[in-house]
């Protein structure tokens, strides 16, 4: 089983500005999402976890290993993707993942068979003796991608990984966040603010706000839940044939085919409700927007 | 250690050898190495007269002098290589992995920040030894062809003390990358730091009266004073047409390699403390 623990840490990230995290444990199978506005802290977690900031205060252990006593062997079974490199342009992307793998294992045993498999999945073969100068933004990141996860590591990290893909860099992340779903002794942090993404794919999101967690926002349970918005306030008497909750004009609903959705119109209509707006429900979205109120971050229209 | 020391050090190498630099570099070598060619093959005569009329000397020169002198002015030319070599391949080295934002792939890595800098430092002076011996092959070669003759041993010394002083240079240029965030400031910084700066503390120490060769750029010319011990820079232990003795070339060495552990131990401590948030 893969783990992360982290235990009262803190890291200065410039002026005025400290990431704090008192706890946090990550168990695999797990996919975290890191949610938060610019200078939260999220790629500054990511660094800390990949070891590439090794001054801070607290404990950080990865798969029971403290970073910061034994970095090598803390981070031997993580792979990373942070800052969106522009890597080393005057070599190929075989060769690049050829160093990566062989320092991550300790030996070039095996490099040769991987690195194929790699280039392959992120749809770089024919690319993959090129030089990197060579390379467009988006086959770039894909490489980035593949930097990330090649020797097949238990632990991968990944900073916006959405940023400058095109549609089939986005294929290749969908399936690379899918394998590693799969695999039960995974964990894949993600940082990105691409709520679609973390909806998809994550167990959990974090929320960060000035360095701190403001909250872990649970997403296994929302299935095809919509959020209906009415002409006015809904009042206790509705209702319906489906259950549902409110929030003020708002009821949130667990709806499938067109016809429930169209069935469930009539009923509103019946009682005198008109439905405005039909959108999918986020509950990810709407904490995320709801703490950014409280805290004086929102767009005031 | 060593299996991640070679990896590193063999992927950077290659990065340099592929690099545009490097093409550069190695293609301005060359280019002064045939000037070099043209004005000692050619007008070699010449140079020697007004090199040696001062003295008075007639052009029937001991054959063991013109070839000092041949030597001597190959590395007078020689010296800038390492410099500009350093500053290519060196002193944007760690500035590189902070502006391209490849340093948290870099330290993510499991191997620690001293094979990491051991292996920057490994690549850098192998891509500028690498410049550095095209050049003295062709002046072997010039020789050769000039004199029809193996050049003494002090060519083999003349060799060594070049790698030394490549040596230091590169370490002159990793401990500067290791101050800066981006390549530009870096390259800028070590090129003012070594002929603008290093020049200053030489007058300095000379109208001071203290021993100039403590400065770096006096300790270096020993590459050539090791055919002729002439220095025309520094006056401060005279100047001979013969070799330099060997104590003073014992002295530069030590001199040299002071200077390069000061800087790896700079370029060390500031490797280490990188923190990097931003």
């Amino acid at each position: 089983m893969s783990s992360i623990v982290v235990k009262n840490l803190k890291k200065n990230m410039g002026p005025e500005k400290t990431l704090e995290i008192k706890q946090l444990n990550i168990e695999s199978p797990n996919i975290i999402g890191l949610l938060g506005p610019n200078g939260a802290g999220k790629s500054t977690i990511l660094k800390l976890l990949s070891g590439s900031v090794e001054f801070f205060d607290g404990e950080i252990k990865i798969n029971g290993i403290n970073i910061r006593e034994e970095k090598k062997n803390a981070v031997k079974r993580i792979g990373s993707l942070i800052e969106n490199p522009r890597f080393y342009q005057f070599v190929s992307g075989s060769h690049l993942l050829n160093f990566i793998d062989s320092i991550r294992r300790g030996s070039d045993v095996g490099i040769k068979v991987e690195v194929k498999s790699v280039l392959d999945e992120t749809g770089l073969v024919k690319k993959g003796n090129a030089l990197i100068n060579t390379y467009s933004t988006g086959e770039l990141k894909r490489l980035s991608l593949g930097a990330a996860i090649i020797g097949n590591p238990d632990i991968v990290l990944l900073d916006e990984p959405l940023d400058n893909l095109d549609i089939l860099g986005e294929v290749v992340l969908d399936n690379i966040i899918n394998k590693i779903s799969n695999g039960k002794n995974k964990i894949l942090v993600m940082a990105s603010h691409d709520l679609g993404l973390l909806e998809k794919f994550c167990n959990k999101v974090i929320i960060l706000i000035d360095g701190k967690i403001e909250e872990i926002v649970a997403m296994d349970h929302f299935g095809n839940k919509k959020i209906i918005t009415l002409s006015r306030d809904v009042q206790s008497n509705l209702s319906l044939s489906k259950e549902y909750e409110v929030l003020g004009n708002e009821i949130i609903v667990d709806l499938g085919e067109n016809e429930e959705i169209i069935s469930l119109i009539r009923e509103l209509n019946s009682q005198d409700y008109k439905v405005k707006k039909i959108n999918d429900y986020s509950i990810l979205k709407r904490k995320y927007l709801d703490i950014l109120k409280i805290k004086g971050m929102s767009i005031h229209h | 250690m060593l299996f991640e020391l070679k990896k590193i050090s063999g992927f950077f190498t290659l990065n340099f050898w592929n690099s545009r630099a490097f093409a550069f570099m190695a293609f301005l070598t060359i280019v002064i190495s045939l000037l070099m060619f043209i004005l000692t093959f050619f007008t070699f005569g010449s140079i020697i007269q007004s090199f040696v009329q001062e003295g008075g000397i007639s052009l029937y020169l001991p054959e063991q002098l013109k070839e000092a002198t041949f030597n001597f002015i190959w590395g007078n030319i020689f010296i800038y290589l390492p410099i500009l070599g350093a500053a290519f391949f060196a002193a944007g080295s760690i500035s590189y992995e902070l502006e391209q934002k490849t340093i948290y792939q870099l330290f993510s890595l499991p191997v620690s920040r001293e094979v990491i800098l051991l292996g920057k430092l490994i690549s850098s002076f192998i891509a500028t030894a690498t410049i550095v011996t095209i050049y003295i092959s062709i002046q072997f070669l010039s020789f050769i062809i000039a004199f029809q003759t193996l050049p003494s041993l002090n060519f083999v010394t003349y060799y060594f003390l070049a790698l030394l002083l490549t040596f230091s240079d590169v370490s002159m240029g990793i401990a500067v990358s290791t101050f800066f965030s981006k390549q530009s400031n870096a390259y800028i910084s070590y090129l003012i730091l070594y002929i603008v700066v290093m020049d200053i503390l030489s007058l300095i120490f000379q109208a001071s009266g203290l021993n100039p060769l403590l400065i770096k750029t006096n300790a270096d010319r020993i590459v050539y004073r090791v055919f002729m011990n002439l220095d025309p820079y520094v006056l401060y232990y005279g100047g001979s047409i013969s070799p330099a003795p060997i104590w003073q070339i014992l002295y530069s060495l030590e001199i040299l390699l002071a200077y390069s552990g000061c800087f790896l131990f700079i370029a060390y401590l500031m490797f280490l403390r990188r923190g990097i948030v931003k």
